[in-house]
């Protein structure tokens, strides 16, 4: 068995171990084994990137459906793209096992959640590794399965099984744009394997087809609906109102699930089908302004979130948004280059701010911390460096990527690179505004913990800590590690595809070097605005401003999306769906079938029982007839 | 007669008819213990019988006799024996426990024997009903062996009243056929030439028979009988009653209807038609209200031989193979199912009412585990092994174009999957005041676990078995 195969089974095999301790009842062990075998496999994984010249090929596991001329097969493709998924999948879920460890100490059904974290990594990995549309619409569906799982898993709480229905049914919306891009594809290409597919879409560029009686271009319509499964995953604007829900779940969920993994997929089915993205200008053009718009509005929202982990949820909305972006330019690799150390310090993040839960006793309000910088400096230490990663301050990895795609986009000197520019800056001046804040009032000024809790306030456990240092570590240096794979195209080995030839870093390091500088003197200056006159702007969001009071209800009302769709939506569907339930289904289906079908059975039952009168004369006489009955045949016969 | 010749034939038989008779004389002599010796000697009757069918060329392929062997009665016999001595092993424990340890029953078990053995190579219509009326005589005394029970007598009594009259519609069917063709042997009867006058009457001969025969099966419009006397009559009766006989009996109207009656096939085929309807739709609906454990049954015997006889109407030696499959299944299920009847006791008197089961799926699991495969398996729930037996049979039917019957067929077992998981529920689900206990028999617990290991491994020998029974040429 290769390698790659093998990092491929190890979560199975994790989950499987783990389900075993759920019907057991043994925490400690499954706890143990399930982070022992994912860190072996992010182990196994950064070895095989190290060497991915080696690794690269096309593993067949099984020959899963043979049908007419549909040929797939389970495998694992591990191709550059892969492996670097790979990696960030496995080494983040690794250090979430083993973070868990610490914070989900004190649960009893704690073996249940790391079941439900290795077959979420299992899923992923199936995704990652999918060579074929349908291998990666199982992987697809089971992340999602699994963050449904999770974000619920305290599913006795109402808001938890609520916000992880949501969660789910928000996915539906995107599920069913993948389906139909699953179906067009199918239609015109007659194969749903990667390479098939890929290596034709230069062929169906610029042909139109007729779709619900419009003449529509054919690979912009299958993108587009591509996009909609990658909005609904990666909260995109629209169908983002899951993600601030999911926060629910247990935070180390919150880290892997839903900023580190599974919210990026979309970000790689985007790079995946990078030759169909390429063919469909119009797409490119869609998701640029998608991107951008989703980063200044979940960025804008973040500003004011009281709620630790909301805070952190909008700006990996918003973070995504910049990958988006970034592929919508074309510049995938930039893409998953942000991805990749998005993974890193945005888990940090959530990790820490899980970390100060876990110490603060499950308070999230960052309204009712304070003061907590002398209580749990190294917790604060990591804060800060997630913070400055994620602000792109320099040499920490976010500032390698974020500001390679907005130097990128100046360098393509077009209306929709200079919009990236200026409105990516503004979203990062943005971000270090809600970063500041949210450092601020959690662990600097007076405490407004209750005294005796700030007492017993203290440093988490060392098993909570030493993942935060491992993912430190990647939040500072994954932007040096990684930088090769946007330097030398030739890393990619074409598993990118690109309709111009463009080195992203030479042509980024050409534009004048004061817009190089900008991104990072606006987070610069913005952050010591924030930290010298918080108090002063502490009364500015107070609503106490008239003039900018009702943008501020907005904001804080998260735009209103939730109260729109539960508008126009939710309400009309519920009335809909109790029509249906009630009145389609209960009287007229039921009604008329089952029920009304059993009834006349039943009550037929009550007539042949009736003749069973005991008597032999009747038995005779019935005897009798069932003769007459035959003769009879005899003359309709004849 | 030439048949007499040839005693080689009948040595099977002889030894059963032997056997009972020394039976009889050494159970007039013992002084105690009568039962279990004479049991003991009817088992050793039976094992002589088998093993001589088994093991010496008894097959006589010459058809112009009163009685013809061939490799399939062969094997039909075999199979016979095979299930009286089950009956036997697994009533033992019932028998005793109802106090009917009478010597009587292993002997009248032989006589019935004897009657079904000589039935079964029978190629001659007055050898068929003697041998028919040596069956049912016994199995009349047998139903009446609780001499006790008011409810034993009076179904034996109905049994015996009802089975005279169909006696006698089969004997009156035989003689108005004999009137006509002035033969009974069967080769005589299918290649005699007809003309339309007499025609008439000998159609009016056949549907006598038939409707006797059908009686026998315990089809609809004749089975009015069934659910009183499975009811009446002791639980090692019935599963007597339930199993061998309707074995027998299907195996010689096939032979009946393939013979004598081939060239009237038009006639009986919709006659045969009607009875599997009726059947099917009587078996199903009526068994809904059943309360008794045993009538339940009784109806679900009565849906069953309508199921088995649509591979007779498909006319296909893949239908009739698939027919001697569905009634193989269908009596080991029987037998387990009814094992699992005689087991249940409490509070020393046998457990009659559904309701009496209630809770057995903590009082007696292991038990409740096998009854639900056999139910299962009677449902036509795959992959147990009643779904392939009906799922051969629905093939056939719509293989030879009868694919309304087959559909009807599916409809009618649906509802009838209804009662058998209702067991299960009320075994699995209701809730229950007090633990039950139940009284357990090794033996039936045998029979119980290897009934339900059939259904439960048939799946991986289904294909080699109707291959099997294809190559017989039934």
């Amino acid at each position: 068995m290769s390698l790659p195969i093998f990092i491929f089974f190890l979560p199975l095999l994790s989950t499987f171990i783990c389900f075993l301790c759920v019907l057991f009842k043994e925490n400690r062990k499954a706890e143990i084994l399930s982070s022992l075998l994912i860190s072996i496999a992010a182990f196994l994984s950064i070895l095989c990137y190290l060497k991915i010249n080696v690794f690269v090929g096309n593993y067949n596991i099984y020959n899963w459906i043979n049908l007419g001329n549909i040929e797939l097969k389970l495998s694992v493709f591990y191709d550059p793209l892969t492996a670097i998924m790979f990696l960030v999948v496995n080494s983040v879920s690794a250090l979430v096992h083993i973070f868990s460890i610490g914070y989900m100490a004190s649960d009893p059904y704690r073996a249940r959640f790391f079941c439900y974290l290795s077959l979420f990594t299992f899923a992923m990995l199936i995704l990652v590794s999918a060579d074929n549309f349908i291998q990666l619409f199982l992987g697809w569906e089971g992340v999602g399965l699994c963050s449904y799982l999770l974000v619920g898993f305290y599913f006795s709480k109402l808001s938890a099984s609520n916000a992880a229905l949501k969660a789910f049914l928000v996915n539906r919306v995107g599920d069913f744009g993948y389906l139909i891009a699953i179906a067009l594809i199918f239609t015109f290409f007659q194969s749903l394997n990667f390479e098939d597919v890929f290596s034709n879409s230069a062929s169906y560029a610029g042909k139109n087809f007729i779709f619900f009686g419009y003449d529509v271009d054919l690979l912009t319509t299958i993108t587009m609906f591509l996009f909609l499964a990658a909005m609904g995953k990666s909260a995109q604007i629209g169908l983002h109102v899951w993600l601030p829900d999911a926060m629910e779940g247990p935070t180390p969920v919150s880290a892997l699930i839903h900023a580190a993994t599974m919210v990026t997929a979309g970000v790689f089915l985007v790079a995946r089908c990078s030759p169909l993205f390429e063919m469909a200008h119009l797409t490119l053009n869609f998701i640029t302004y998608i991107g951008l718009v989703t980063c200044l509005f979940a960025a804008s929202v973040a500003l004011l979130q009281d709620d630790i982990k909301k805070i952190i949820a909008y700006s990996t909305c918003s973070q995504l948004g910049y990958m988006f972006f970034a592929c919508g330019i074309s510049a995938y690799s930039l893409g998953i280059f942000h991805l990749v150390t998005h993974a890193f310090f945005k888990a940090l993040l959530f990790l820490s701010a899980g970390s100060v839960i876990h110490v603060c006793h499950h308070e999230q309000n960052i309204k009712k911390m304070g003061g907590l910088c002398r209580k749990i400096p190294i917790t604060y230490f990591f804060i800060i460096l997630g913070s400055l990663a994620l602000m792109g301050i320099p040499p920490f990895s976010g500032y390698f990527s974020k500001d390679l795609i907005l130097e990128f986009a100046f360098s393509l000197h077009s209306i929709k690179g200079n919009l990236v520019y200026y409105l990516g800056c503004l979203g990062a001046a943005m971000t270090s505004i809600y970063s500041v804040r949210l450092i601020y009032l959690t662990f600097h000024g007076k405490s407004k913990l209750k005294t005796k809790e700030y007492e017993s306030v203290k440093e988490a456990p060392l098993v909570m800590l030493v993942p935060l240092f491992l993912l430190s570590l990647g939040a500072i240096f994954s932007g040096f590690f990684f930088y090769k794979i946007v330097k030398y195209e030739s890393f990619w080995k074409n598993s990118l595809f690109y309709k111009e030839n463009i080195n992203f870093v030479d042509n980024a390091h050409h534009i004048p070097f004061i817009f190089k500088l900008f991104p990072i003197i606006t987070v610069i200056l913005f952050s010591f605005l924030v930290l010298f006159y918080f108090s002063k702007l502490n009364t500015f969001f107070d609503f106490t401003n008239k003039s900018f009071s009702k943008l501020l209800i907005v904001i804080k009302q998260k735009w209103y999306f939730d109260i729109l769709y539960n508008f126009l939506f939710i309400k009309k569907l519920k009335i809909f769906s109790k029509f249906l339930w009630k009145r389609v289904d209960q009287k007229i289906i039921d009604g008329l079938g089952p029920l009304g079908v059993s009834y006349c059975v039943y009550s037929a039952s009550r007539y042949l029982k009736a003749f069973q009168n005991g008597k032999i004369f009747s038995y005779a006489t019935f005897m009798v007839l069932g003769i007459i009955l035959f003769f009879s045949l005899i003359f309709i016969s004849f | 007669m030439d048949a007499f010749s040839n005693l080689n034939l009948y040595l099977p038989e002889i030894i059963i008819f032997l056997g009972a008779l020394i039976s009889i004389v050494s159970g007039a002599f013992f002084k105690n213990n009568k039962y279990n010796k004479v049991l003991f000697l009817s088992f050793m009757t039976i094992t002589i019988s088998f093993s001589f069918i088994l093991f010496s060329d008894i097959s006589n392929e010459s058809s112009s006799n009163n009685f013809v062997n061939t490799t399939f009665t062969n094997i039909v016999k075999l199979f016979v024996l095979t299930l009286a001595i089950g009956v036997l092993y697994v009533s033992n424990g019932y028998i005793k426990s109802n106090k009917l340890n009478l010597f009587e029953y292993p002997i009248l078990l032989l006589f019935a024997v004897l009657g079904m053995l000589l039935m079964i190579s029978a190629n001659d219509l007055l050898f068929l009903y003697i041998s028919i009326e040596l069956q049912s005589l016994s199995l009349y005394v047998l139903v009446a062996l609780n001499r006790d029970s008011l409810k034993s007598s009076e179904a034996a009594l109905k049994y015996f009243i009802l089975g005279s009259i169909a006696s006698a519609i089969i004997l009156y069917g035989i003689s108005m056929t004999y009137s006509i063709t002035g033969t009974t042997n069967y080769n005589l009867i299918k290649e005699f030439s007809f003309t339309d006058k007499n025609t008439l009457i000998f159609s009016f001969g056949l549907i006598l028979i038939l409707s006797g025969m059908a009686f026998k099966l315990s089809a609809a419009p004749f089975h009015m009988w069934t659910p009183d006397v499975y009811e009446g009559s002791p639980s090692s009766v019935t599963t007597i009653l339930i199993t061998i006989p309707k074995v027998v009996v299907f195996v010689a109207l096939v032979k009946l209807l393939n013979e004598p009656f081939f060239y009237f096939k038009n006639l009986w085929q919709q006659i045969i038609i009607i009875i599997i309807v009726l059947s099917m739709a009587v078996g199903s609906i009526a068994a809904l209200r059943q309360e008794n454990i045993k009538r339940l049954f009784a109806y679900g015997t009565i849906a069953n031989i309508g199921y088995v006889l649509i591979g007779v109407i498909s006319n296909s030696n893949q239908g009739l193979s698939s027919s001697i499959l569905y009634l193989v299944i269908y009596t080991i299920a029987s037998l387990g199912i009814f094992s699992f009847i005689m087991m249940c006791r409490k509070e020393n008197s046998q457990v009659v009412h559904l309701q009496g089961l209630v809770g057995l799926s903590q009082s007696n699991s292991f038990a409740a585990i096998c009854m639900v495969m056999l139910l299962l398996s009677m449902a036509g729930i795959p992959p147990f092994a009643g779904f392939f037996a009906k799922f051969y049979i629905f093939i056939a039917a719509v293989e030879s174009g009868f694919l309304s019957l087959a559909i009807i067929g599916v409809i009618f077992s649906v509802i009838s999957a209804f009662y058998y998981l209702k067991i299960i529920k009320i075994m699995y689900m209701d809730s229950q005041e007090d633990i039950n206990i139940y009284e357990v028999d090794n033996k039936m617990y045998l029979m119980l676990l290897i009934t339900s290991l059939v259904m439960l491994v048939f799946i991986f020998f289904a294909n080699d078995f109707i291959n099997f029974l294809n190559k017989l040429n039934i």
